[in-house]
């Protein structure tokens, strides 16, 4: 994964039912359980 | 803020309060004065038709005064609200629409005369920004905006897609309002007479960009100056692609476009911005600058910068330090619903003109 999809990935306000809200573009998701916590792994540097 | 003829309360009259499916920002200007300044204000109501919703709306209009069509002429508008100020004194105006912002900015020394603020842009900060200029304004600042091209006839049109210069689909839009995709020449030519029966000649031709398209309500303080700038993207269209949903963005670029147009124009009073951020570069094209505020003006006041009363303020002469932050990921959704009123108002509007509520 590249560093600018890193930030981008990070940069998502994620609340801990899983919906996702993306504040450069406005877009929201929402992300299942195994969702939630590979974005989590990435926001700690993992992929 | 307060009353110029010190009577406690501040009197401020905003036009456009037609809140339909294609609202006019009227409503949401006075929900956002309401909102700062509560009981220290009195709204007068300026409307157009007898039937626009926001006449009947609870908590908005203290008076309602009827006002002729721009098209009327400068002097009959300028006769109404002379008469209007004699019976209820007005500290300033927040026109909202697009159409009478000519004849206000001309009758803005008239209206000083009488004591009444506005804060509007020049007639020339005006023109430039038309979307029959639009070309040439960002032409001469650099800023970049799809191709467009006024045209007064349909063969111009024709011409201009034989030549090359244009594909199918493009951008079909009035000099003040509407704005439609045409996918072939046939639909091209509805378009263009609808248009023209509506709003006029010229109308304008440009090229359609694909990819996501953002808002941005701003106030500029006529120095070049940013008062403050709200962005947005859509996330609920009507069948004529207006918001009905919406939710405050952060995209920094969104806010550098915003102070270079504003810088460009130095522009005097509210304004939108429509912004297209194209799918395939992601780069960001200035698509319209509209005069005023937009319908969906309430939610900056709800995000924390509060432009339609800064925008007040600065009409009655105050001071007025700029938004440095407001609210990302504020969301406003618009709903629709019957007032059921007595019949009163109606006929009061109707037979005189006004009516005014305790």
């Amino acid at each position: 994964m590249n560093e600018q999809a890193r930030k981008r990935l990070s940069s998502l306000a994620v609340n801990e039912s899983g919906f996702a809200f993306d504040p450069a573009s406005g877009h929201t998701f929402t992300l299942n359980r195994t969702g939630l916590v590979i974005l989590r792994l990435v926001g700690r540097g993992a992929g | 803020m307060s009353s110029k003829d010190g009577k406690g309360k501040v009197t401020i009259a905003v036009s456009g309060l037609n809140a339909t499916d294609n609202p006019g920002p009227g409503v949401p200007v006075i929900r956002a004065l309401r909102l700062a300044m509560g009981e220290s204000l009195e709204v007068v109501g300026l409307a157009y038709d007898v039937m626009d919703p926001g006449i009947y709306m609870d908590g908005i209009a203290d008076h309602v005064f009827m006002v002729p069509y721009p098209s009327q002429g400068d002097d009959i508008l300028f006769e109404r609200l002379s008469y209007i100020h004699s019976r209820v004194h007005l500290d300033a105006i927040v026109p909202t629409l697009d159409a009478e912002l000519f004849p206000y900015v001309r009758l803005v020394p008239k209206l000083e005369k009488l004591g009444i603020g506005t804060f509007l842009p020049t007639e020339e900060q005006l023109k430039l920004r038309s979307k029959v200029e639009f070309d040439k304004l960002a032409q001469r600042f650099d800023i970049a905006v799809p191709r467009s091209t006024p045209i007064t006839d349909l063969n111009e049109l024709n011409r201009l897609v034989a030549s090359g210069a244009y594909s199918y689909p493009l951008m079909v839009k009035g000099q003040f309002y509407d704005a439609y995709v045409a996918r072939t020449q046939p639909e091209a030519a509805m378009y263009f007479n609808k248009i023209a029966a509506a709003w006029g000649l010229p109308v304008v031709v440009q090229e359609f960009l694909v990819g996501e398209e953002y808002d941005v309500v701003a106030l500029g303080d006529g120095n070049g100056g940013l008062v403050g700038a709200v962005p947005m993207r859509k996330t609920v269209l009507t069948e004529k692609g207006k918001a009905w949903a919406g939710i405050t963005v952060g995209d920094p670029k969104l806010k550098e476009l915003t102070e270079k147009a504003v810088r460009a124009l130095s522009w005097r009073g509210p304004l939108e911005l429509e912004v297209m951020k194209t799918a395939r570069s992601g780069d960001y094209f200035l698509l319209e600058i509209n005069p005023r505020f937009p319908a969906w003006c309430y939610l900056a006041a709800g995000a924390g910068a509060n432009l339609p009363h800064a925008c007040a303020s600065l009409a009655l002469g105050e001071n007025v330090e700029p938004f440095d932050r407001y609210d990302v990921g504020v969301m406003f959704v618009r709903h629709s619903l019957d007032l059921v009123r007595p019949l009163y108002d109606l006929e009061a509007l109707s037979t005189a003109g006004e009516v005014h509520r305790e």
